[in-house]
């Protein structure tokens, strides 16, 4: 393109009062995110060797990602020896929730980004995933667009869907849940209370990802957590 | 707003590719992006203008071509244009299909003098 009359020749001879050199078109068809890729397969690789399942665990701010790693981390003592990495834009209220609990966990404060990425994965494994974890539970920054494009080394993409958003939030956002191989629906317990249609839900899931696995269960109450554990051991069990 | 980040990604992809045309100057560069990348085409090419003023190319100019989902059918092998999501092939109703156009954020080629 001439970026001096703004047509699209490279060459031409229509009078225009300037001149400028001729162009050539450079073919590169490249990920613009393959450093990121990059640097996310070095991160899967090292975890893989080391054997260990990471988790990357994305839904929008509420949904229960917090309550869910909570019980999840409570269930899991005695059987699975896990670490957690939580990315917030501010503040440490996560990491403080999730110490305690048997797992070594790092707060990564994003500031104004939306989402984490490979390198800062990469910078807090060799510190936190120390010789006996078993699972790396990611919980990414609140948000259902940005870190689905982001990869961060894991395993599996987790899409974490509370009933209090409804059903069609995944054909609203298929970026996310169409490339989450596991989709949680949280807060069941609250299932009484709405309008929710399950079937519709789930419908919507299929429609982007049809072969989701789909676990249901409340956090709260612990109902459907056993098969979410169950889950969790067995892919361990799997590397 | 991780357009920004895909921004400097850009800028950072087109430094590489010129270092094997280290004569070269970038008078545009295009980008492919999906359906379902999640990237917005006005807010990325906002965020490209404000985030190649400190780089040395802050004469390229930005195109973004947007590619329509299709759906690859292992069926009847067919492939079909698509609005949005789709679950089965339109043309043989198959659910044996792969969608493509979708999850692209690619820097497809840049204009050199």
């Amino acid at each position: 393109m001439c970026r001096d009359c703004g047509c699209n020749l490279s060459e031409h001879t229509h009078p225009v009062a300037h001149t400028h050199a001729p162009t050539r078109k450079i073919e590169i068809e490249r990920r613009i995110l393959s450093a990121n890729d990059q640097r996310a397969e070095h991160n899967r690789r090292w975890l893989t060797e080391r054997g260990v399942l990471a988790l990357n665990i994305i839904a929008s701010p509420g949904a229960g990602k917090t309550t869910l790693l909570e019980a999840t981390l409570k269930s899991l003592s005695g059987r699975l020896q896990c670490a957690v990495i939580a990315g917030d834009q501010q503040t440490h209220n996560d990491a403080d929730r999730l110490s305690g609990k048997g797992a070594p966990v790092c707060q990564i404060l994003t500031g104004n980004a939306c989402h984490l990425e490979a390198r800062q994965i990469a910078e807090r494994l060799p510190s936190l995933v120390k010789p006996g974890v078993d699972l790396l539970l990611i919980e990414n920054v609140g948000n259902l667009v940005c870190p689905a494009a982001f990869d961060l080394g894991e395993h599996h993409k987790i899409a974490l869907l509370s009933v209090t958003e409804g059903e069609d939030k995944p054909i609203k956002y298929p970026a996310l849940f169409s490339v989450s191989s596991v989709v949680v629906l949280t807060k069941i317990d609250l299932v009484a209370h709405l309008t929710w249609n399950r079937q519709e839900c789930i419908r919507n899931i299929r429609h982007v990802r049809a072969d989701a696995s789909i676990f249901e269960l409340s956090a709260k109450t612990g109902d459907g957590l056993a098969d979410w554990l169950d889950f969790l051991c067995n892919a361990v069990g799997r590397r | 707003m991780h357009e920004l980040s895909i921004a400097y990604a850009l800028l950072e992809q087109m430094e590489i590719v010129l270092l094997d045309h280290p004569s070269a100057a970038a008078v545009s560069v295009t980008v492919v992006l999906g359906a379902f990348s999640g990237v917005d085409p006005q807010a990325f090419k906002h965020c490209f203008e404000q985030a190649k003023r400190v780089t040395r190319f802050t004469d390229t100019s930005l195109f973004v071509q947007p590619i329509r989902p299709q759906t690859s059918c292992r069926s009847c092998l067919g492939v079909c244009d698509i609005d949005g999501i789709a679950i089965e092939c339109p043309l043989c109703k198959s659910s044996d299909i792969e969608m493509i156009g979708t999850h692209e954020i690619t820097l497809k080629s840049m204009e050199v003098t």
